[in-house]
């Protein structure tokens, strides 16, 4: 009886520690994922034909406006973009080994250069079916099982070529690579790794920027907000839709060499490392300043400072760089205005009536003056004025 | 049947079998129910689509005096900041062909606060809580006409954290959600208009006879007493001696009122605190919109008032403090 306990424990335990083998197997996995994922999609989908899309990685699924043409079955294959109404990819999940990856080839009516389209994750595309530039773009809602493969949907145009769109409902003009990712029902975001956004008659945001924009709950996007840094989560997102045009050989990582010819290993990725003074890196083929912030947990800006960097893509092979630990520039952190909140308002404001408060600044680049006080507000003060004047003037 | 004439049949009725202090919120089911489907739509849905079915074209929203598309921004702009928005309509009164509303707006801001071409404010992962009251003029169409907005900037800005935060939260009605119906509606209409005349007469000893001594009043500087709300009110006329507060609509229904008004005057006396020290004036002028709810008592009385207006402006416009916010429109106000 006795032993049947033991040896009924022992199992418990093994099987306990399988299971944390296994679930830490998991959280690698996601690296893995993205990996092999992208490696797939390079080599189903590179030299896609023009006006064509294709399956890059499970799971996508098309919708066709034709009876004629099949949907999808199986990755590498390819059917007209004409005759697609929708197509969606999956989110990834580590246990199935899936992560939707498409590539579609559109030619916008006013132009005869095309625009890739890519969907990654859990993202759809849907095309007005009379206007063919017009898109209908959702990525990023509703999460994914690995932070390293994110959801997107994504545009690349031509080299110098500037693509005019209407995406959500709004004319855009696109140059260069540019991700959207929906945060929420009415929450979208534009991420600009090189070239440019702009909203007709609306804001700009070049690379390395966001714009921040508001749907409705059809996807209509309302308005965009003026453009801000990118963040480092942004910068991360950027990195890896940069990589899958890379794989398809539509985009040059690095100036020199093609990163085609010297291919990063693919289930091997680089370990992180960590930044600091002190901590240099030499450029290796295939590596980019977004892949190098990534690895010492930098940013893009904090290096390109620390090297006098004025151009990103101008990084060559060799080359030595100073990698300090950058601070995150964007937004994404809390406002600092907000430690103010439950900053230590004196019960004893001086009474000295010459002081004149300085300007308090709160917010990014918000700021409070309050000399309409004068410094006149004593101890005992009504509530009203007398916590007004803690808060915003002390 | 013209909707007063059926409100007029249906209170004679009540009069005729005496079921008073009934809730009545039946007598006006369709416009009443509308007023808080619109809300839910827009605010804890997010479905703007009622914008367009159930609002005029020639929709006015005041202050801003802004049009349908700028209600649709800022309804979308508070569900992308915070995408588990609520909305908790907590008192509607319809009068004629106006309903009031005071809504509590609940959401967790983990989405940037987007206004368009401005640069977005981080999300601080807070639950964000504010008060609004809102009051509506259907037309004849049966369609929202106008909008008066009850909103204050530097509550929601604070709790957003680009202001510094008062920490106030807001006080939820009592009696919530029933309209009580104790038979004097046109007597609290009267007492309400009364008080303003009061208020621009300095005839301090009305709040004395007309309000509660337990009386509360919620302000968004915080809750005051009787006594405290009087000596408030004269110490603001003292510092703006051509104070005036006046009346453009009242909604009143059962146990509750809510008044629009504008107040008014100018800064050229000393504000004197209660220990006689004073804050100099600076000579600007005050012009702002404000909306109260009072809740009555069975005597008649009121127990309890709920007043909103933009605090941010309040003191911006006494010249009490400046705010420079190169990132966010600040809702201009009329006469600031």
């Amino acid at each position: 009886m006795r032993s049947t306990r033991f040896t009924f424990l022992i199992t418990v335990c093994v099987l306990l520690l399988s299971a944390k083998t296994l679930l830490a197997q998991a959280e690698l996995d996601c690296i893995t994922l993205v990996e092999q994922a992208l490696t797939s999609f390079g080599t189903n989908c590179a030299d896609l034909d023009s006006g064509m899309t294709c399956y890059g990685h499970q799971n996508v699924q098309a919708e066709t406006n034709s009876t004629n043409t099949s949907p999808f079955s199986a990755p590498a294959d390819q059917i007209p973009l004409s005759s697609v109404a929708s197509l969606a990819t999956t989110g990834a999940n580590p246990a199935t080994g899936e992560w939707g990856l498409a590539l579609a080839n559109m030619i916008p009516a006013d132009t005869t250069e095309s625009v890739d389209i890519i969907l990654m994750g859990e993202a759809e595309m849907s095309l007005a079916p009379t206007v063919p530039t017009s898109l209908q773009l959702k990525g990023g809602f509703g999460g994914s099982g690995c932070a390293e493969a994110p959801s997107v949907a994504a545009i690349a145009t031509q080299p110098n070529t500037v693509a005019s769109l209407k995406i959500n409902g709004v004319d855009m003009n696109a140059l260069g690579l540019v991700v959207f990712q929906q945060e929420s029902a009415n929450a979208i975001k534009a991420l600009v790794y090189n070239g440019s956004l702009t909203v007709v008659g609306g804001a700009t945001a070049q690379g390395g920027q966001t714009l921040a924009g508001v749907m409705d709950n059809n996807g209509t996007i309302l308005f965009w907000s003026a453009a801000r840094p990118s963040t480092e989560a942004e910068t991360r997102t950027l990195i890896v839709a940069a990589d899958a045009l890379s794989r398809l050989g539509l985009i040059e990582a690095t100036p020199v060499p093609p990163p085609t010819a010297t291919p990063l290993p693919t289930s091997t990725p680089l370990p992180s490392a960590s930044c600091g003074s002190g901590v240099t890196h030499v450029v290796q083929p295939g590596e980019n300043l977004f892949r190098i912030a990534l690895r010492y947990g930098t940013s893009i800006d904090a290096i390109s400072q620390a090297n006098g960097i004025t151009d990103i893509n101008q990084i060559v092979v060799g080359q030595a760089l100073v990698i300090p630990c950058g601070v995150d520039n964007g937004s994404s952190s809390v406002a600092p205005g907000s430690e103010n909140t439950g900053s230590e308002p004196t019960s004893e404001p001086s009474g000295e009536a010459t002081a004149v408060p300085p300007p308090a600044t709160v917010g990014p680049g918000m700021t409070i003056d309050c000399t309409g006080f004068n410094g006149q507000l004593p101890p005992g003060a009504p509530p009203t004025f007398q916590d007004l004047f803690n808060q915003f003037c002390q | 049947m013209s909707l007063r004439k059926f409100t007029l049949v249906t209170l004679l009725v009540m009069v005729a079998v005496g079921v008073f202090s009934l809730p009545i919120a039946n007598a006006q089911p369709t416009l009443k129910d509308t007023v808080t489907n619109i809300i839910n739509s827009i605010y804890a849905t997010g479905d703007i689509s009622v914008i367009d079915t159930q609002f005029a074209p020639t929709f006015v929203r005041h202050p801003a005096e802004t049009d349908i598309n700028a209600l649709k921004i800022s309804a979308l702009s508070l569900r992308a900041a915070m995408p588990d928005l609520t909305a908790a309509t907590e008192i509607v009164l319809v009068e004629g062909s106006f309903a009031a509303a005071r809504v509590r707006l609940t959401g967790t801001f983990t989405g940037e606060f987007v206004s368009p071409n401005a640069l977005p404010i981080a999300p601080n992962g807070k639950v964000i809580e504010f008060a609004v009251h809102l009051l509506y003029r259907f037309d004849e169409a049966g369609k929202i006409a106008e909008e008066w907005d009850g909103f204050d900037n530097l509550n929601f800005l604070g709790q957003l954290g680009v202001l510094p935060s008062l920490g106030f939260t807001p006080v939820a009605p009592m009696q919530y959600p029933a309209v009580v119906d104790v038979g004097m509606s046109p007597q609290n209409k009267q007492l309400v208009q009364g008080y303003f005349d009061a208020f621009n007469q300095a005839n301090w000893g009305y709040i004395d006879t007309a309000f509660k001594a337990d009386f509360a009043a919620h302000n968004p500087f915080g809750t005051l007493d009787r006594a405290g709300m009087s000596a408030d009110l004269q110490r603001l006329r003292g510092a703006l001696p051509d104070l005036t507060e006046t009346v453009t609509q009242v909604v009143t229904e059962g146990n509750w009122t809510a008044a629009l008004y504008t107040i008014k005057g100018t800064f050229t006396g000393q504000y004197v605190n209660a220990d006689g020290s004073s804050i100099p004036p600076t000579g600007q002028p005050l012009d702002l919109p404000a909306i109260t709810f009072f809740r009555f008592d069975e005597q008649g009385l009121v127990a309890e008032s709920f007043e909103v207006y933009d605090s941010l402006s309040f003191l911006t416009q006494l010249g009490l403090i400046t705010v420079t916010a190169p990132i966010l429109e600040i809702t201009p106000t009329p006469g600031a």
